[in-house]
């Protein structure tokens, strides 16, 4: 009830409270690491073909096995391919499936959360029936079912992956949802007549957006994640891919001859991930002020 | 409180009977022409056709699952047209050793984790809340291969402290076997120290802002009985609830684990199989993993219910 | 810096003494500076009010006396003296013996303040155990023996029961036994009585009153109401943007108050028995200052009636302005002589001469949210112009009927009738020209406006689509604001404000009838005058009729021209204003009048208590739902028989099996009968005791 003062209280627009929340966000250090990770491995994904020292795909077999030197700097594999360029050329699958996968999660997930929570009623317990039945059941071993028995594809993996997180994204629509709906000027915008759809848009969704962008990029970890780890599991892109979970599963056989050719990769991933992750704390924190 | 429970079966008993039907639907239509996806291409018609009719597949697909569902739940669980051996002692046997892994995975993580959340909320910004928040949200995130690979480079490559295999040599005893497992255990861990401190965290957070737990410092009580009798108390049935609920996630890291270590376990024939095909296993890993899964998650919303008195002594 | 000494009291010194206390919070990464310069003492047995609105620091002073300021909070300078010893230089182990055994506190939601995993007995008897060092089983003891100090009944069944099996007033009862177990030389109430209904509230004053002839703590009474403090209080502390900037006995201060600031709470706050058309409410001009601002000069200069060149430049102390009082203005003396403002009372409104036909029927409503029946039965008229009263505790069903009439909720059975016809029960459904005559103001600034929006926003779309005929610059100016502060995100507005561009939506359509429900409850006492002055205005100038709820029954007295009162899901009494205010009335109407803390001399009037508690709304008793706690109770015909309606004046009625004239002699101001069991006084109340 006090008089509190605000960064933007003088403009008071849109693009000043969006200055706002960027300004937050540049003050998080967990944010900027974040940032800078994942902007260098897009970077690397788009550009790949100018910046590798060495054809991702070239076979050199006199040159096998090498440790990390001066001309191959993470060493070769046990085709004597450049462990480096294979590490950049393999960002792309990774890059390409999980954004489309979590982008259509979050479109589908917010639409259902929303009606699901505004309605109430069966569509409600219907959604809230599937998010039990995926927690019984999670999205992994259905992958690894469907796919196994499907057969591995890109285009299916970024379905499945899409299909499985949506009911994630719509649970934390739903309950923000929820958490807005019993408020007075929901009450008054039906007062003035107003019709669902409006309620549901105008009123309603600029008001969660926040919690769902927050989901939306855990979801994008974890989408790195499940995307990384079906391609381990043979269930992704098939070989030559230059693709990391793909290399790691093949480079397990070399594991006492080339370790270098496994940790390129694997680090890289890492690497990814958590960037991903520190970029969603940072999101988390700037959205909760 | 019973009615609480009786209604958490049936929800189970609904999920259960879902989740059946989706399996048995994904295993018997996903493949195409079942007959033809086990024989391979060059098989003839004719052979396709007659394995087809042996299998059943040309029934009527409800007719199937009925008499798929029937058997199963007599323990009839069919024979793996791969391996040659009846579904059900195969399925068994690689749970037992699932399990084991999992069992050694888990005493090592639900202490530890459970700690290091508490600790992490009742001193925020502390040395441990910072490793807790920023470590174990890294580790949460890193896929369990790639862990366990690094892992993998270091103590058993370079270090030679471990084995690289996970299965022990036969006849070994309990010991030993357990050793074999510590290198494979660790990636699981890694998983779930994450998930699961950052929870505990948060429930103790929770408890911390909350007036009640003021009103026990302004009380002048001693810290010890504050942490015991008003954090502990309120911060574990959450945290306990979160532990239970982490054996989907459990189960999903021991398909990467068992498949990297080449460790025969339930996760590793779910994947094999569903890549040769091999139907009935598919179905039996799947189904008996979901049952697995869902009881857990029962004894989480059941534990949750018996530890906290506002759902124990509903009403007044 | 001279404390306000007390002649004759030389031999007792001050339990509690704080010295030019200055304290901080951070918020945003920004030190604010709260408390400035605060002192007061406080002696064994004595009570000391501390009265301010939000922000004032009241809070923060209270955490500070006890050292609980967190990690956002620091004490810059100052003193503070427990019984002769030093508190701020208190160890960490020192201070955790202090806590609970010299110093206490009972908190605003008792609720909340108990653990929910902890038996009610074992929180008790914690405190003995640990220090007192008392064994298991006398801990036991005394716990049983504190849970009958403050009035719980069945102690043994009490101590087991968890605290969400208990009721609001027996919670803060638990809290209370807690806080006093050791007998603590201090105890500070931190707004013990907000959060609670008002018949509980009086109850659990009435019981800190008793207790203080057994407990001779030191007690610091902090809260937003001055009416209670007047009530509870030897002496009240008026705090204004973290200064004490008055000091003294109660009754002298509210009587003549020696600091502007004082005089404008006194003449914002509506005092029961005052009506709008005798008088009119006084808002203070100007806003509360920014949070933890340092000025130069008098920090209530900006607002100030009296301020001169010197108030703008020079900080006043704490000067005394006679035996036992001081205040911090140059010219205190004048305050008692600065005038009420010349605008007219207001006129009066009701219905016009010509048109008697109700403008909204609300015929039999029933509305049950699964075993609750929120509304039982129920049937009002409102008139044209006319504003009617809606009063009740919580549980009442007032809020579901508004709702209900709004078309928020539907009722299972009953019509809604609005000039004369039936209307639809969802509001989605209703014709447009309904939607723009029956409009809502709600109660809750932060939840009536969409975040997300500007002002502007909210009220052109509210414009466009109930066809209004102002446009958005009208409205502001019909509810007082500024356009320029319609262009920001509602976040950015106070809540005041919130609540002008809430009542400029409602009004956007032109409505004949706004529900309002407790549009002013979540407000500050200086706003409150300045909104409740604008909706009596507004009434009149655009004549339409109100639908008022309030729990707050000095603001539904000041508003009103026709009050329900309202208890369990029903309505029980409807009538003028002065005719429900004053006997005949109904018992349960008699116990809430009879509850509210008044700031003037209490008069001939007693004070009724209510028994036990509110029943479980989803088993109401039968019979009279009021009968389990009525003090005027007949007999066995109150729990067998609804009671039926009976006239008690011209347009006044009530539901009771005891006849209007038999009431009339009962309830009389002399000459009543106070209804037997009512709890004794203390030494601050009236004559008339039981």
């Amino acid at each position: 009830m006090s008089e509190l003062l605000s960064i933007s209280e003088s403009s008071g627009s849109r693009s000043a409270a969006a200055l706002y929340y960027v300004r937050i966000l540049m003050r998080s250090r967990t944010f900027l690491v974040g940032g800078v990770v994942v902007v260098f491995w897009l970077l690397a994904a788009a550009a790949w073909p100018f910046i590798v020292p060495y054809d991702p795909q070239a076979v050199a077999p006199f040159d096998a096995f090498s440790p990390p030197n001066a001309v191959h700097w993470l060493g070769t594999d046990q085709l004597g391919r450049d462990v480096f360029s294979r590490v950049l050329a393999g960002s792309t699958s990774v890059l390409a499936i999980a954004p489309a996968a979590t982008v259509l999660a979050v479109f589908a997930g917010s639409l259902i959360g929303l009606v699901a929570g505004y309605y109430g009623g069966i569509a409600d317990d219907l959604l809230m029936r599937f998010v039990d039945a995926q927690l019984a059941f999670p999205g992994l071993i259905t992958a690894v079912m469907v796919l196994g028995l499907l057969g591995p594809s890109e285009l299916n993996m970024i379905l499945l992956i899409a299909i499985f997180f949506t009911p994630l994204v719509a649970r934390v629509a739903r309950s923000s949802v929820l958490g807005e709906r019993e408020k007075d000027y929901i009450g008054a915008a039906r007062m003035r007549g107003e019709r669902s759809p409006y309620v549901m848009f105008i009123e309603i969704l600029p008001n969660i957006t926040g919690p769902i962008v927050v989901e939306g990029t855990v979801r994008l970890g974890y989408a790195v994640f499940t995307a990384a780890t079906l391609s381990f599991l043979g269930l992704g892109l098939q070989p030559p891919s230059p693709d990391w979970g793909r290399t790691v599963s093949e480079q397990a056989n070399y594991l006492q001859d080339a370790p270098w050719a496994l940790l390129g990769p694997a680090v890289a991933l890492a690497t990814l991930v958590v960037g991903v992750n520190l970029l969603a704390d940072g999101l988390r924190r700037a959205v909760r002020e | 409180m019973r009615h609480f429970v009786l209604q958490r079966l049936l929800q189970m008993v609904v999920t259960l009977a879902i989740v059946a039907i989706l399996v048995f639907a994904f295993s018997e239509l996903l493949p195409g022409d079942i007959g033809r996806a086990m024989l391979g291409r060059f098989a003839t018609p004719d052979q396709v056709l007659r394995l087809n009719h042996e299998l059943g597949a040309d029934r009527p697909l409800v007719e199937r699952f009925v008499d798929w569902a029937t058997h199963f739940a007599a323990g009839d669980w069919g024979t793996s047209q791969l391996l040659d051996t009846p579904v059900q002692s195969l399925v068994v046997d690689r749970l037992a050793n699932s399990l084991l892994l999992s069992v050694v995975a888990l005493i090592v993580v639900v202490p530890l984790s459970i700690l290091a959340g508490l600790m992490a909320g009742v001193n925020e910004n502390g040395l441990v809340d910072r490793f807790v928040t920023v470590v174990g949200l890294s580790m949460t995130v890193i896929p369990e291969f790639v862990s366990g690979v690094v892992l993998l480079v270091i103590f058993a490559v370079a270090l030679h402290i471990l084995p690289v295999t996970a299965q022990a040599p036969q006849g070994s005893g309990l010991g030993t076997r357990i050793e074999y497992l510590i290198l494979p255990s660790l990636p699981l861990v890694f998983e779930l120290f994450g998930y699961i401190a950052r929870m505990a965290r948060a429930t103790t957070l929770a408890v911390v802002e909350a007036p009640y737990y003021r009103t026990a410092i302004l009380k002048g009580l001693p810290r010890r009985r504050i942490l015991t009798h008003h954090v502990l108390r309120n911060s574990l049935p959450a945290s306990v609830t979160v532990v239970a609920a982490q054996f989907g996630y459990l189960v999903g890291g021991l398909v990467v684990v068992e498949r990297l270590f080449n460790y025969p376990g339930i996760g590793k024939l779910l994947l094999d199989s569903a890549v040769h095909h091999d139907i009935r296993v598919v179905e039996a890993c799947a189904l008996t993993l979901a049952v697995l899964i869902m009881v857990a998650n029962l004894v989480a919303d059941v534990s949750y219910g018996v530890l906290n008195p506002r759902v124990r002594y509903a009403g007044r | 810096m001279t404390t306000v000494t007390r002649a004759g009291e030389l031999a007792r010194d001050p339990v509690l003494l704080v010295s030019r206390l200055n304290a901080s919070y951070k918020r945003r990464g920004l030190w604010l500076h709260t408390l400035k310069d605060v002192s007061l003492d406080i002696r064994a047995g004595e009570a000391l009010g501390l009265v301010g609105e939000s922000g004032c620091g009241k809070s923060t002073l209270a955490f500070a006396i006890m050292r609980y300021l967190g990690r956002n909070g620091r004490i810059d300078s100052g003193q503070i003296t427990l019984g002769g010893v030093d508190l701020l230089s208190l160890n960490d182990e020192r201070l955790r013996e202090a806590r609970g055994r010299d110093l206490a506190m009972v908190y605003q939601e008792p609720g909340s303040a108990l653990n929910p995993s902890m038996r009610v007995g074992e929180q008790i008897a914690e405190v003995f155990r640990f220090q007192t060092g008392s064994s298991s089983r006398e801990a036991q003891n005394r716990t049983r023996e504190m849970l009958r100090t403050v009035l719980l009944p069945d102690p043994d069944g009490m101590m087991k029961r968890y605290p969400h099996q208990l009721s609001g007033g027996q919670q803060q009862r638990v809290v209370i036994a807690m806080a006093l177990a050791c007998n603590p030389k201090l105890l500070i109430l931190d707004e013990p009585t907000t959060g609670l209904d008002a018949s509980v509230e009086a109850e659990v004053l009435d019981l800190i009153g008793a207790l203080r002839r057994d407990f001779d703590s030191a007690i610091l009474f902090i809260s937003h109401n001055l009416g209670l403090v007047a009530r509870a209080c030897e002496r009240v502390g008026i705090l204004y943007a973290g200064r004490l900037v008055e000091e003294g006995p109660a009754g002298q201060v509210f009587d003549t108050p020696a600091h502007p600031y004082t005089l404008g709470l006194l003449r914002c706050v509506p005092r029961l028995g005052l009506a709008k058309d005798s008088s009119r409410l006084e808002p203070i001009p100007g806003s509360l200052p920014a949070l933890g601002s340092d000025v130069l000069g008098c920090s209530y200069a900006p607002r100030c009636p009296l301020a001169r060149e010197r108030c703008h430049t020079e900080r006043p102390e704490l000067l005394p302005v006679a035996e036992q009082r001081a205040a911090e203005c140059f010219y205190s003396s004048e305050v008692s002589s600065i005038p009420l403002s010349v605008t007219p009372a207001m006129a009066p409104s009701g219905p016009t001469q010509d048109d008697h036909r109700p403008l909204l029927g609300l015929m039999r409503i029933r509305k049950a949210y699964g075993a609750v029946t929120a509304c039982n039965d129920v049937t009002i008229e409102v008139g044209r112009g006319e504003i009617f009263g809606l009063v009740g505790e919580s549980g009442s069903g007032k809020t579901t009927l508004a709702r209900v009439a709004a078309g928020l909720a539907e009722a299972d059975s009953g019509e809604v009738i609005f000039n004369g016809d039936p209307v639809a029960r969802k509001v989605g459904k209703r014709r447009r020209t309904l939607q723009r005559a029956l409009q809502m103001v709600f109660q809750s600034p932060d939840s009536t406006l969409n975040p997300a929006h500007s002002g502007r926003f909210v009220l052109q779309r509210a414009i466009d689509r109930l066809r209004g005929s102002r446009d958005v610059g009208d409205l502001a100016s019909m509810v007082r604001m500024d356009v320029d502060q319609l262009g920001v995100r509602t976040t950015q507005l106070s809540g005041g404000q919130k609540q002008r561009v809430a009542i400029a939506r409602a009004f956007a359509g032109s409505p004949e009838l706004v529900l309002c429900d407790e549009p002013v409850s979540a407000l500050d006492v200086s706003v409150q005058a300045a909104i409740l002055n604008l909706l009596a205005d507004l009434q009149v100038s655009q004549n339409v009729a109100y639908v008022f709820i309030s729990h707050d029954l000095a603001v539904v007295r000041y508003l009103s021209d026709r009050i329900g009162v309202m208890y369990l899901g029903e309505l029980f009494e409807v009538g003028s204003a002065e005719q429900v205010f004053a006997p005949p009335h109904h018992p349960y109407t008699e116990a809430l009048v009879s509850a509210i803390p008044s700031l003037g001399p209490r008069g001939t009037r007693g004070r009724i208590r209510l028994t036990g508690e509110m029943p479980d709304p989803a088993r109401p008793p039968s019979g009279c739902r009021f009968n389990t706690r009525c003090p005027r109770k007949l007999g066995v015909i109150c729990e067998r028989e609804a009671p039926p309606w009976q006239e008690a004046g011209p347009g006044h009625v009530l539901r009771c099996h005891i006849s209007p004239t038999i009431l009339q002699s009962l309830q009389h101001p002399t000459g009543g009968i106070e209804p037997s069991g009512a709890p004794t006084d203390t030494a601050l109340t009236s004559d008339l005791g039981a």
